[in-house]
């Protein structure tokens, strides 16, 4: 851990640990160097002494070269524990003696140097000269024992070190002590600003506890924190704005692209993206020109223009997708400052109007479109606001009232009203607000009257509606002028009461002929057949009481007036009932059509008698009709059936029910003689015989009654048939559909 | 009870009509007392002893009336039911004889308490036997009221 690492703590005991043993090391050095430089002064003074007295001492051993002499006083210096070596030089400079006398040659200089001292490795080295009243005689050389410096300098070292250990114990006591005085602010400090730094709370502050340095500086840093405090509360505020902004832009339907005056896309919405196609990716940094019309070269230039001279400008144009199709916007473009008013760039906000645009052209064509219907109906339209001020005044109501619609037009419908109405029909407009009913169809009102501008009223039939648009009420009437309507109605009425008049003659006429008819044939019945019966009892009487006065001819001829008697009598019975038949009302009730056959069956016995005949009659549904003239329907069928069945050994004849393609028909099948079908249209007609009367009796009557009955009874009745291969009869009559199947049983008689 | 007392009238205008029943009713000798009225006002007049018939306010009315409907003045339907209303007649046994065929006449007819409706039969035999049966029927099987239980006219 580097020093810088270090804590303020530490640094600060650092320092005044390191200043302290500074000091002291300083104070040291300083006193052993001058007690060092001292000691060497007073030893080279000690022992230039010494070489001054050796010296001396040696002139008399040098000049005459007594080495023993000189031997001894060198040794002499063994009191002197000081030195370690000295020689002695002669006059020549040659070593002359040594001391101490067992040290080699080598140890010394082999020449003495100049005179005076000098301190080599620790050790003093003097050379005295050795003269003698001027003459020099030769050179002393002394060299000090090193040790005692050596010891001095170690006892120093030791006490430095005893001080510097003592010192430092002290010094870390007091440094630890004032130290506080120093870094606890100091700390705090740190731990509010590690708190901030950690918490991003500025709302936290520094406690001051000094009125130094320290204290101004917890003062300016919990300014500090409250500006920030106050800047960050700004800064957030503004990100808030600015998110709220931005997420606005985002979400916005119209397209909010920004763009520098180069017309480079600078941002690019999410509603760009939908509108154009272009990502935003693909746009910014892009020119915005790809979006222009081919047709507007110029636009792009112009709103550059106008957003310079500033506002906001509006524009309607057309810009390009990406898929190519144009798009019609409406633009807001404005200029984009910063707080000092400088413009930044260009925002561009385009709403997609292609829709609006649309529905803009379908509202004017339907305008249009109402407006020709309007004007080409051929009732008049008259439309009114809450104050009954005119409003809408079409052609036909030019025409009706014969007034132009600018005479019309702002006017209070009042004067198209007779003057006794107005009150009216301010009562029918106002009830008919009330009432919530939107329309009211023609000829729903009462009966109007209209008043044309020159006074001639007419009638009227109206039909109004109601309609309220951004709180104004509109009435809207449609009036028909009806006056044609009601003279033809008129005449109508006339000429069905002349009708009913015709109606009522006829129908008298008519019933008087009925009456004239009813009582033909009330005389026929009685008066035609009374003779009838007359001729027959009186060609009896005579055939039975003048038999023997008659000749055989005359018998033969009473016989045959007596069968022609006997056709009419038939023939006028059939005739009766067949007008019966014609004029009689339908007593309906619900029959059963199996009893009615039974019924006939039993009165056809005798008619039976003797012949061999084979009965299939299948069960018949029960229906509405009249079982009096029904039964003369299988009455008729089935004598027919009976009476050309005649020739046959084995007569077969059927009665069934058929139900085929929704249709159900009774039929009466013979295997009788049959005809030919080229005369069935003749089979109903009255009198129209097939067959001889010497063959077949018969009036020609009977099936015409038949197809009468059936007729009158809502059916129809046909025939099949072929010559000697029988015959069918099929009818129909109303309700036999609906009848209930009735139960499978086979009835053989 | 008179010699001329009259069992059976007969109602009838025509000829031929009257001639051929009292044939059928000679031939079964059921013709004895006979009386012959020729339309509806006749037969009131001789019923309730009127006008011609003023002098028969003692006898008794008829076992029998065979009456036609279709009858000159008044007709055969208003005849019965004067008859029926009139507590004289209203017990005597009325038989309509008709050629007529219409429903509603004889309708009518038992309407107004007739006691017997016959279709007179074209042919001749039948018609015979049927006037017979009801000469028979009413003359002899039939028992009548007594003359004394009718009230006097």
């Amino acid at each position: 851990m580097g020093f810088q690492a270090q804590s303020v703590k530490r640094k600060t005991m650092a320092v005044i640990m390191l200043t302290s043993v500074a000091v002291l090391l300083l104070t040291t050095a300083a006193f052993t160097v001058y007690d060092l430089v001292t000691y060497r002064q007073n030893m080279a003074r000690s022992l230039s002494g010494t070489a001054a007295i050796i010296a001396d001492h040696s002139i008399w051993a040098l000049t005459f070269r007594d080495e023993k002499d000189a031997r001894a006083t060198l040794a002499s210096l063994r009191a002197e524990r000081r030195i370690a070596a000295a020689a002695l030089y002669d006059v020549r400079g040659s070593l002359f003696v040594w001391y101490p006398a067992q040290a080699p040659v080598s140890a010394f200089p082999s020449a003495p140097g100049k005179g005076g001292y000098r301190f080599e490795r620790g050790r003093l080295i003097l050379f005295e000269p050795v003269a003698e009243g001027g003459t020099r005689l030769g050179m002393l050389y002394l060299q000090s024992d090193p040790h005692p410096l050596y010891v001095r300098l170690r006892a120093y070292g030791g006490i430095a070190l005893l001080v510097l250990f003592g010192s430092v114990l002290v010094a870390l006591a007091i440094s630890n002590a004032l130290q506080r005085q120093i870094t606890r602010p100091i700390l705090a400090l740190a731990e509010v600003a590690k708190a901030v730094s950690e918490r991003g709370d500025y709302s936290i502050r520094a406690q001051k506890v000094s009125e130094d340095e320290t204290g101004s500086l917890t003062t300016a840093f919990n300014e500090m924190l409250g500006r920030i405090e106050t800047q960050t509360e700004t800064l957030r505020q503004n990100e808030e704005t600015r998110s709220f902004l931005a997420a606005i832009v985002e979400s916005s339907d119209d397209a909010i692209v920004g763009k520098d005056f180069e017309s480079r896309v600078v941002s690019w919405n999410a509603g760009a993206e939908r509108m154009f196609g272009y990502t935003a990716a693909e746009m910014l940094g892009q020119s915005i020109t790809r979006l222009l019309s081919p047709h507007r070269p110029e636009e792009e230039a112009h709103i550059l223009e106008d957003v310079k001279r500033g506002g906001i400008r509006h524009y309607e144009t057309v810009r390009i997708g990406k898929d190519g199709q144009p798009i019609e916007v409406s633009l807001a473009v404005s200029p984009i400052k910063n707080a000092r008013g400088d413009i930044l760039g260009i925002s561009s906000i385009a709403r997609d109007i292609t829709e609006r645009r649309r529905a803009e052209r379908e509202v004017r064509e339907s305008r249009a479109r109402l407006f020709g219907v309007i004007g080409s109906a051929m009732d008049a339209i008259i439309s009114v606001d809450a104050g009954q001020r005119i409003t809408i005044f079409n052609q036909a109501a030019e025409k009706m009232f014969r007034c132009p619609a600018r005479e019309a037009l702002g006017q209070p419908l009042d004067r198209f009203i007779p003057a006794r109405f107005r009150e009216a029909h301010r009562g029918h407009v106002a009830e008919f607000g009330r009432t919530g009913a939107t329309s009211r169809a023609m000829g729903s009102l009462r009966p109007l009257s209209g008043l044309r501008t020159d006074g001639e009223e007419f009638p009227i039939e109206a039909s109004i509606s109601h309609i309220e648009v951004g709180g104004q009420q509109t009435y809207t009437v449609i009036l028909r002028d009806i006056t044609e309507r009601k003279r033809a109605e008129e005449q109508v009425l006339r000429l069905n009461a002349e009708l009913e008049q015709r109606v009522q003659e006829r129908t008298a006429e008519l019933s008087a002929a009925n009456k004239e008819l009813e009582s033909f044939t009330y005389s026929v019945a009685h008066d035609l057949r009374a003779p009838l019966r007359h001729i027959d009892a009186f060609s009896k009487i005579l055939e039975d009481d003048c038999a023997g006065a008659l000749p055989p001819q005359a018998a033969h001829y009473l016989q045959n007036i007596r069968k022609s008697t006997g056709k009419m009598s038939l023939l006028v019975d059939d005739l009766l009932n067949l007008a019966r038949v014609g004029r009689q009302e339908l007593r309906r009730q619900t029959t059963p059509l199996s009893g009615l056959v039974n019924e006939v069956l039993a009165d056809l016995q005798d008619e039976t008698a003797g012949r061999t005949l084979e009965w299939h009659i299948e069960p018949l549904p029960a229906i509405e009709c009249d079982p009096g003239l029904m039964k003369q329907v299988f009455a008729n069928l089935l004598s027919n059936a009976v009476k050309y069945t005649r020739p046959r050994p084995v007569a077969v004849i059927e009665v069934g029910y058929r139900k085929q393609n929704g249709n159900s028909a009774v039929y009466v099948r013979d295997n009788g003689v049959g005809f030919n079908m080229k005369y069935a249209d003749k089979l109903f007609g009255v009198f129209q015989r097939f067959h001889r009367s010497e063959e077949f009796e018969g009036t020609g009557v009977g099936l015409a009654t038949v197809d009468r009955i059936v007729r009158k009874h809502g059916g129809h009745i046909w025939a099949e048939a072929a010559v000697d291969k029988g015959a069918t009869f099929y009818f129909t009559i109303a309700g036999l559909e609906q009848a209930p199947e009735p139960e499978q049983e086979h009835m053989a008689i | 009870m008179s010699n001329n007392e009259v069992e059976l009238l007969l109602v009838e205008d025509d000829p031929n009509d009257v001639e051929l029943t009292l044939l059928a009713l000679r031939k079964h000798k059921l013709a004895n007392k006979i009386h012959v009225v020729r339309d509806g006002e006749e037969a009131l007049d001789f019923l309730f002893a009127r006008g011609a018939y003023a002098h028969r306010s003692s006898d008794g009315p008829p076992k029998v009336i065979l009456l036609d409907l279709k009858l000159p003045k008044v007709s055969g339907l208003e005849v019965l039911k004067a008859i029926k209303e009139d507590p004289r007649t209203k017990a005597v046994p009325v038989v309509v004889m008709t050629s007529s065929r219409e429903q509603r006449d004889m309708v009518e007819g038992y309407r107004l308490g007739v006691n017997s409706y016959i279709q007179k039969p074209i042919d001749f035999e039948q018609f015979q036997t049927t006037v017979r049966d009801l000469g028979y029927y009413w003359l002899v099987v039939n028992q009548s009221l007594p003359p004394e239980a009718f009230p006097p006219p």
